[in-house]
């Protein structure tokens, strides 16, 4: 799935839209990418969705608040603008993960090859992302997720990461961009929670 | 139209000028209306005093002509497709309706509806060398390869949805078929044509999820191809005209199509306009009168005039302009 990262392209909005109009946009885009919409089903799985779901929040959030706003317009305009519309796949940077050439065999071509255990924990992460040569910026870049949420998943610093709904769809786009199994890392991790919130 | 052959100038000989804008009418199911607004768009622009012609491009099922009103006429694509004559134009009547004009599709055997490459490819070449401002190709239902390549030789692709499961999935199919019948003729590479195949697949076992997903991946195995790849998805701009709306609801349904064709297939989908769903457009088609002649001011017919200025003027539906509840 393209991982969109302009926030206005997010929610399908021109840079100059009025509050109202980005009122409305979030609003259709909740009602595209939740529930039943006869646009989605055929075309996303409830996980891809919640994806989706969690970054036109988010957008919403910056672009919503007039302060947040402003200080990502200023980023947009001052780093050049991330909308350039593949900037993402370009920075993916799974070329330097010894990815073989362009002439491998491409059917024998594992997309993951780390071992993933049963239980996940905030250092296994760190583990995983490390053998893939990535920084925490990077992570937090290509998926939007705020970089403070990355270090506190790492560090199983759990009381301070929001409600599960998100942590569910961080992992599952941390786990994407390391090409890790999503759903090997979402549920080991959760395993994790739940071992470290029972055991006082 | 990618790696078409050209033929460089000699299409324009006799001081004839290039066209302007092909229009491909399709959306795979039947009975979404592609008929009903290749005939409407026809008269809507040739009201503006643009030059127009129709083209039946449903090989085998063609019924633009009724649309029109008029009966089956003599010539048609099929004494094209047959070789009686030697050019495209022979074939073309007038309809009766100033500056329209109308190619009628050939209903008579079975071998037209899958024309060999190279008929095929004389067709498409003879219409783009067709002198008016606007062709319109109604394009049958399905995904063969001949309504793909016709798809994708037009300037303009034109998606016809109405609020239905079964036609929404047909027209992201379509649309699917369309991207992969592109990609196919990019990659050369037998082992790339052979990775498009198995990511058409859903149930792949490459892991990926989405069209888009194969072209990040080929990016990262083969750098060059990947880029070809993304610059021919942004040539790749599909044009959606919702038809029978009824509610506020099935109006938006285009924005969210477009915004979900962004993010599973990595292309910009237009929203070109919807149609209201209005008794009169039966009402015109059992008299067999074509709706914008003798019922201009319902609310369908202005809907595809609008639909009409916005093609012209290069512009889509904007969130602001859905009407309030």
């Amino acid at each position: 799935m393209k991982i969109e990262r302009n926030l206005y392209r997010l929610l399908d909005v021109a840079e100059t839209a009025t509050p109202h109009e980005i009122r409305q946009a979030y609003e259709l885009a909740r009602r595209t990418y939740g529930g039943d919409s006869l646009a989605t089903y055929s075309l996303f799985g409830a996980e891809d969705r919640q994806v989706v779901m969690s970054q036109i929040d988010e957008a919403y959030r910056v672009l919503s608040d007039p302060e947040r706003r402003r200080a990502y317009d200023h980023m947009i305009t001052k780093t050049g603008s991330p909308s350039g519309a593949f900037d993402v796949v370009d920075e993916a940077p799974i070329q330097d993960a010894g990815r073989p050439g362009p002439q491998s065999n491409l059917t024998a071509l594992p997309l993951e090859t780390l071992p993933i255990p049963d239980v996940i924990t905030g250092g296994d992460l760190k583990r995983f992302r490390e053998s893939r040569r990535m920084s925490l910026q990077t992570i937090a870049n290509l998926t939007r997720i705020n970089i403070k949420y990355l270090q506190y998943l790492e560090e199983d610093r759990h009381d301070n990461l929001p409600h599960t709904v998100f942590i569910r769809s961080y992992l599952l786009q941390y786990a994407k961009v390391l090409k890790l199994d999503p759903d090997r890392v979402l549920n080991g991790y959760l395993k994790g929670m739940s071992k470290a919130s029972s055991t006082p | 139209m990618g790696d078409m052959p050209h033929e460089n100038g000699s299409l324009f000989e006799h001081g004839m000028t290039p066209v302007r804008e092909v229009c491909a009418i399709g959306g795979g199911k039947g009975g979404t209306g592609k008929t009903f607004l290749s005939a409407g768009l026809g008269i809507a622009l040739a009201k503006m005093g643009k030059r127009v012609i129709l083209v039946d491009a449903d090989l085998g099922c063609a019924n633009l002509h009724t649309a029109l009103g008029l009966p089956y006429p003599e010539e048609t694509l099929s004494d094209f497709m047959k070789e009686k004559v030697r050019r495209l134009s022979d074939v073309i009547v007038d309809t009766g309706i100033e500056h329209l004009r109308l190619i009628s599709g050939a209903q008579d055997f079975l071998e037209i509806a899958n024309p060999r490459y190279k008929e095929k490819m004389r067709l498409i070449r003879q219409v783009q060398g067709l002198d008016v401002d606007y062709i319109i190709l109604d394009l049958g239902a399905g995904t063969s390869f001949t309504i793909l390549d016709f798809f994708l030789s037009a300037d303009n692709g034109l998606l016809a949805v109405i609020p239905e499961p079964g036609s929404i999935e047909n027209v992201y199919r379509f649309i699917k078929s369309v991207y992969f019948r592109k990609f196919k003729k990019i990659a050369r590479d037998p082992q790339m044509r052979e990775l498009i195949t198995q990511a058409m697949d859903r149930k792949n076992t490459l892991g990926l999820r989405t069209p888009y997903d194969l072209v990040a991946y080929i990016q990262t195995i083969n750098a060059e191809l990947g880029r070809r790849l993304l610059e021919s998805l942004s040539t790749l701009r599909p044009k959606l005209v919702v038809n029978q709306v009824r509610t506020k609801d099935d109006i938006a349904l285009g924005f969210s199509m477009r915004s979900s064709c962004s993010k599973y297939f990595g292309i910009d989908v237009e929203y070109l306009g919807y149609i209201e769903s209005d008794d009169t457009v039966r009402v015109a088609a059992r008299r067999k009168r074509p709706l914008l002649l003798d019922y201009p001011y319902c609310s369908a017919a202005r809907c595809i005039d609008r639909i009409a200025q916005n093609l012209v003027k290069h512009e889509q539906l904007n969130f602001e302009l859905i009407p309030k509840p």
